[in-house]
C-alpha cells in the first residue's frame, strides 16, 4: 500500500512531520519524520538499539511533548484529545500481586466497566489467547509464553483499534520465541486490529509483517518503508526463499550502517 | 559459599542461642555474685517466682503503653508519608523538621515530656511515638516514591487518574517498606514503652526492673526485660505471618 494512495480514513496512524528531542540531551533525535500505517495493517518499526524506536511509542502515548508536527491515531490528534492505544510493553509488567484475570481486567477497570462484564470480556481473551483456566492464578505461577499472551489479552483489553507492541518477544528464550511469532499472526489474522511492532529482530519484522519502517539517519530524518513480499498466510519455511534472504540481508546491512559497524 | 538450608539455619540459630546462654551461665557462676551478674537459670527463676506481680500487676499496662503508643506512632508515620507523598510542598517542608526530631535522642527529650505531661499515660505513649513514627514514614515514603516508571506509565495509556494510580500501583508496590518498617516499629514499641517506664510511672514493667535495680536485684531487674524480649519477637513473629500471608510476591516486583 502506497502512501499517496491512502486516503485519511485508511489511516490508523499518521505521523506528520515530528520533531522531538529529549530535554537532557543536547541533539536532536527525530528532524521532520512522517510514516502512517494503514488500518487493518502490521507493520514492523527496525532500526538499531538507541535509535529511538520505544520513544516513537512514547510519543504516540503521548508521554513526551514533541517539538513540531502532530500524530493522529484514527484521525484524531493525540495532542488535543486523550486518544485509547493498547501499548504492550517489552517487559509483560503482569502485576505481581494481581491474579491474572485481574490483570487482564486493569484496563477495564480504569475505564469503569462494570464487574461483570469485566468477567465476561476477560474470560473472552483468556480463552482468546489460550490461557482459559489460569484466571485464579497468579503471574508467577505461568511460563515466560503465558506470561506474554496474559499481558496480551490484557492489551486487547484496553479495546483499542491500534496495538504498539515494544519488543514483546525479546525476553523469551528463541523457541519460545517462534511459536508467539506464529501465533501472534494468528491473531492478528483474525482479530482485525492494526498492530505497530517495534523490534531490532530482522526476520522477526520479515516474519511478521506486510511492511517495515526502517528509522535511519543521526539525527533521524529518514523512514524507509520496505514492502514484505510474503502472503498473509505465512510459514516459517518461507523464510528461506532467495528474494526474503536478500531482504533481509539488505535490511541489516543498512541497519549495520546506521550503528555505524 | 553454599546457601543454607531453612533446617540448617534453624539448627544453627538454636545452636548460638544455646551457645551464648551456656557463655553467660558459666561467666556467671565463675563471677560468684549474682547480684552483679545472675545466672540465666536465676532469671528464669525469678520470673516465675514472681509471676503474680510480673504478668498480672505490671505487664497489662506496659502493654497499653505498647499498643496504644505503637498503633499511634503507625498511624502518624502512614499520615505523614501519604501528606507528603501527596504534596512535594509538604514533603519540603515537613522532612527536615521530621529529621530534625530525630536527631534528638528520645531519651534525653523524654524529662522534658514528664515536665509537661506528669507522669501520665500520655507521655509513656507520646515517648513510644517519638522514637517509632519516623521509621514508619521514611520507609513507606521511600515506597511511595519508588513505584516502577514503566508500569506508571502503562497505567497512564490507559487513562488512569492520579487516586487510580495510588489505588492500583502506588500502595501496593510501597508495601514491602511499609511491611520492613514494622519489623523495626514493632519491637520498638516495646522498647519505647519500657524507656518510658524507666522515667517513672506508677505501673508497668520498666518500673518494676528499676525498682529491682534500687534493691540490688540483679534477676528481678532482668527478669521483666526478657518477658518484653519475648513479647517483641511474639509480636514479630505475628507480623511475619501477616506478612507472608499478603506479601506472597515480595521480590518480584
Amino acid at each position: 500500500m502506497d502512501d499517496g494512495k491512502m486516503t485519511d480514513s485508511e489511516k490508523m496512524l499518521d505521523i506528520r512531520h515530528i520533531s522531538f528531542q529529549y530535554d537532557e540531551d543536547d541533539y536532536v533525535l527525530f528532524d521532520d519524520i512522517s510514516f502512517t500505517v494503514g488500518r487493518g495493517e502490521f507493520v514492523s518499526l527496525i532500526g538499531p538499539s538507541g535509535s529511538g524506536k520505544s520513544t516513537i511509542f512514547k510519543l504516540i502515548n503521548h508521554f513526551l511533548p514533541l517539538r513540531s508536527g502532530e500524530i493522529l491515531v484514527d484521525g484524531k490528534d493525540i495532542s488535543k484529545e486523550r486518544v485509547e492505544c493498547g501499548y504492550m510493553p517489552q517487559h509483560d509488567l503482569l502485576f505481581p500481586w494481581r491474579t491474572v484475570e485481574q490483570n487482564v481486567m486493569l484496563p477495564m477497570e480504569i475505564q469503569g466497566v462494570p464487574k461483570d462484564k469485566r468477567k465476561e470480556v476477560s474470560d473472552e481473551l483468556l480463552d482468546r489467547v489460550g490461557l482459559s483456566g489460569t484466571q485464579k492464578k497468579y503471574p508467577r505461577e505461568l511460563s515466560g509464553g503465558m506470561r506474554q499472551r496474559a499481558a496480551f489479552a490484557r492489551t486487547l483489553a484496553t479495546g483499542a483499534q491500534l496495538l504498539l507492541l515494544d519488543e514483546p518477544f525479546s525476553a523469551l528464550d528463541s523457541i519460545t520465541r517462534i511459536s508467539m511469532q506464529e501465533w501472534i499472526l494468528q491473531q492478528w489474522d483474525t482479530l482485525h486490529k492494526t498492530i505497530l511492532f517495534v523490534t531490532h529482530d530482522v526476520e522477526e519484522a520479515i516474519f511478521l509483517s506486510q511492511k517495515i519502517l526502517v528509522l535511519s539517519g543521526k539525527p533521524i530524518h529518514n523512514v524507509t518503508q520496505v514492502d514484505v513480499p510474503l502472503p498473509k498466510e505465512r510459514s516459517r519455511e518461507m523464510l528461506l526463499d532467495p528474494d526474503i534472504l536478500r531482504l533481509k540481508e539488505h535490511l541489516v546491512d543498512q541497519l549495520r550502517q546506521e550503528a555505524g559497524e | 559459599m553454599e546457601a543454607l538450608t531453612t533446617a540448617q539455619k534453624k539448627r544453627w540459630r538454636i545452636g548460638f542461642g544455646i551457645f551464648l546462654l551456656v557463655l553467660w551461665q558459666l561467666l556467671a557462676m565463675a563471677i560468684g555474685r549474682s547480684f552483679i551478674l545472675p545466672t540465666p537459670v536465676a532469671v528464669v527463676q525469678n520470673i516465675w517466682e514472681n509471676r503474680y506481680a510480673i504478668f498480672v500487676e505490671n505487664l497489662p499496662a506496659t502493654m497499653e503503653v505498647v499498643l496504644i503508643g505503637g498503633g499511634l506512632s503507625i498511624l502518624l508515620g502512614i499520615g505523614f508519608a501519604l501528606l507528603m507523598d501527596a504534596s512535594p510542598n509538604a514533603a519540603a517542608a515537613i522532612y527536615p523538621v521530621l529529621t530534625v526530631t530525630q536527631t534528638i535522642p528520645v531519651m534525653c527529650i523524654a524529662p522534658a515530656l514528664v515536665l509537661w505531661l506528669g507522669y501520665s499515660v500520655q507521655m509513656r505513649v507520646l515517648v513510644v511515638i517519638l522514637s517509632n513514627f519516623f521509621t514508619v514514614t521514611v520507609d513507606l515514603f521511600d515506597g511511595l516514591q519508588s513505584t516502577r516508571e514503566d508500569r506508571t506509565e502503562l497505567l497512564m495509556t490507559y487513562g488512569a487518574s492520579r487516586w487510580q494510580m495510588f489505588k492500583i500501583l502506588r500502595f501496593p508496590s510501597s508495601l514491602p517498606y511499609f511491611f520492613s518498617a514494622m519489623r523495626v516499629a514493632v519491637p520498638w514499641s516495646v522498647v519505647g514503652a519500657a524507656v518510658s517506664e524507666w522515667l517513672g510511672a506508677p505501673k508497668g514493667l520498666g518500673t518494676y526492673s528499676r525498682n529491682c535495680m534500687v534493691n540490688l536485684d540483679a534477676a528481678g531487674l532482668l527478669a521483666p526485660l526478657v518477658v518484653l524480649t519475648f513479647i517483641a519477637l511474639g509480636m514479630n513473629a505475628i507480623l511475619r505471618v501477616i506478612e507472608n500471608h499478603v506479601l506472597t510476591w515480595r521480590g518480584e516486583i
